[in-house]
């Protein structure tokens, strides 16, 4: 495995699990089940240039299953038809139990919201990555990864006005 | 016309020391590219500060010692070798009975979900099955095995064929209720979901067997209740390829008590 599956690693699980559970408790069920995934599966992983994103796809996946199977999704169809699932309101209150400061679940969950290309760079950025690590990382040239992450910090920073 | 990644890399502070004079003389002179500095600015150290915030989060206990106990399997194990060997008192000597078991179970009982509640007046099938097995183990001479000491009732649903009685019997080889639950009371209370609780149990290959709270829950006549998981799968007999194996524990008159063991593969 290129990335090596130390505590680094699982904390730089955290924001993406913080910003789907809205800061609820069960985000460290999500990053360890993640983890818990990648370590089982290291064989298979071993040459994967992106071993994050699996493990955003796998956090994803138990996330809404567990949803599903407590029933706290409501299922709706937006303005264009495609169907959605909203998390119940009750769900989504913040929990004490993460320190992090109100605006800054506020910034992650707008981060979270945001398209995946801008998703994937500013997650990148939160954990302090240099632009070359961040071109490694996602396969894309330098030049690339600054234009993108120009264009997303302009974005981020229109969605918080 | 300056670029856009030029101002960013100004505000990041990566832009090469030569670019440095051009770049804040533009900044200087455009209002809009003094703006698009400050968002780069502004941005830049959100996304930093954030990031340190996260990374400042101290891993809770009980997923530090999850990550510990993944940790220490180094190789790629599939789901059924990660788990506490029961089964190596099960060697030749004991061949025979587990056999005699699997036979005598294909003619009564094919599950292998369920043990309920040790109920002392709704236990004629299973005393009489304690017997047989007993009968059977003084036939094979095997001395060192008990019978469960519990009278256990046996809730069906059918399956395979299957090796259950087997791993119960195992499972009561090694895990000692009365024990177990004198250990957990103490703590149990305290216990969060997900979290590890050590009990001085240990398996046949001396490994610690740690458990998991995996829910609370109330039972139908209104009794807490706590759903205690063996940390990691169990391997009860020599086909047993990994049982997850769950305590169901209910406080009766202030005790807790086992109400029931669930067994799914």
């Amino acid at each position: 495995m290129k990335e090596k599956l130390d505590e680094n690693f699982i904390k730089s699980l955290l924001p993406y699990a913080l910003s789907i559970t809205r800061g609820k408790e069960d985000q460290w069920d999500l990053v360890i089940g993640a983890y818990e995934y990648l370590k089982k599966n290291e064989e298979k992983y071993k040459d994967h240039p992106n071993i994050k994103a699996i493990a955003i796809l796998k956090m994803k996946s138990l996330y809404k299953d567990e949803f599903r199977k407590n029933k706290r999704f409501t299922s709706m169809t937006d303005k264009e038809g495609r169907d959605i699932e909203i998390a119940d309101e009750k769900q989504l209150d913040i929990s004490d139990k993460i320190s992090l400061s109100f605006e800054s679940k506020k910034v992650l969950s707008i981060i979270y919201n945001m398209g995946e290309k801008c998703r994937e760079i500013l997650d990148l950025a939160l954990d302090h990555k240099t632009y070359k690590e961040m071109s490694e990382r996602l396969d894309i040239p330098i030049g690339t990864v600054m234009s993108r992450l120009a264009k997303c910090r302009k974005e981020l920073k229109g969605l918080m006005a | 016309m300056i670029d856009e990644t030029k101002i960013m890399q100004y505000a990041d502070g990566t832009l090469p020391q030569e670019e440095h004079e051009e770049i804040k003389k533009a900044i200087e002179a455009d209002p809009k590219l003094k703006e698009l500095y400050n968002t780069f600015k502004e941005t830049g150290d959100l996304l930093f500060n954030l990031g340190n915030e996260i990374k400042s989060q101290p891993i809770p206990k009980h997923v530090q010692e999850k990550i510990n106990i993944l940790k220490t399997s180094n190789k790629p194990v599939p789901k059924e070798f990660g788990s506490f060997n029961f089964f190596g008192l099960f060697k030749v000597q004991y061949a025979g009975i587990a056999a005699a078991f699997c036979l005598f179970f294909v003619g009564g009982f094919y599950t292998n979900n369920f043990i309920t509640p040790k109920q002392k007046d709704n236990t004629g099938q299973v005393t009489a099955l304690n017997q047989k097995i007993n009968e059977l183990a003084k036939e094979l001479k095997v001395t060192s095995m008990e019978a469960p000491k519990k009278e256990l009732k046996l809730r069906s649903l059918s399956s395979e064929e299957e090796d259950l009685q087997t791993r119960i019997q195992n499972l009561y080889l090694y895990f000692d209720d009365e024990k177990f639950l004198s250990e957990i009371s103490q703590v149990i209370d305290e216990l969060k979901v997900n979290e590890v609780f050590e009990s001085s149990l240990k398996d046949n290959d001396g490994k610690v067997v740690k458990f998991v709270l995996a829910e609370n829950f109330s039972s139908k006549d209104g009794n807490n209740c706590k759903k205690v998981k063996f940390n990691e799968p169990l391997r009860l007999s020599g086909i047993d390829k990994g049982t997850d194996v769950t305590l169901d524990l209910c406080k009766i008159n202030e005790n807790y008590e086992l109400s029931s063991i669930n067994f799914t593969k």
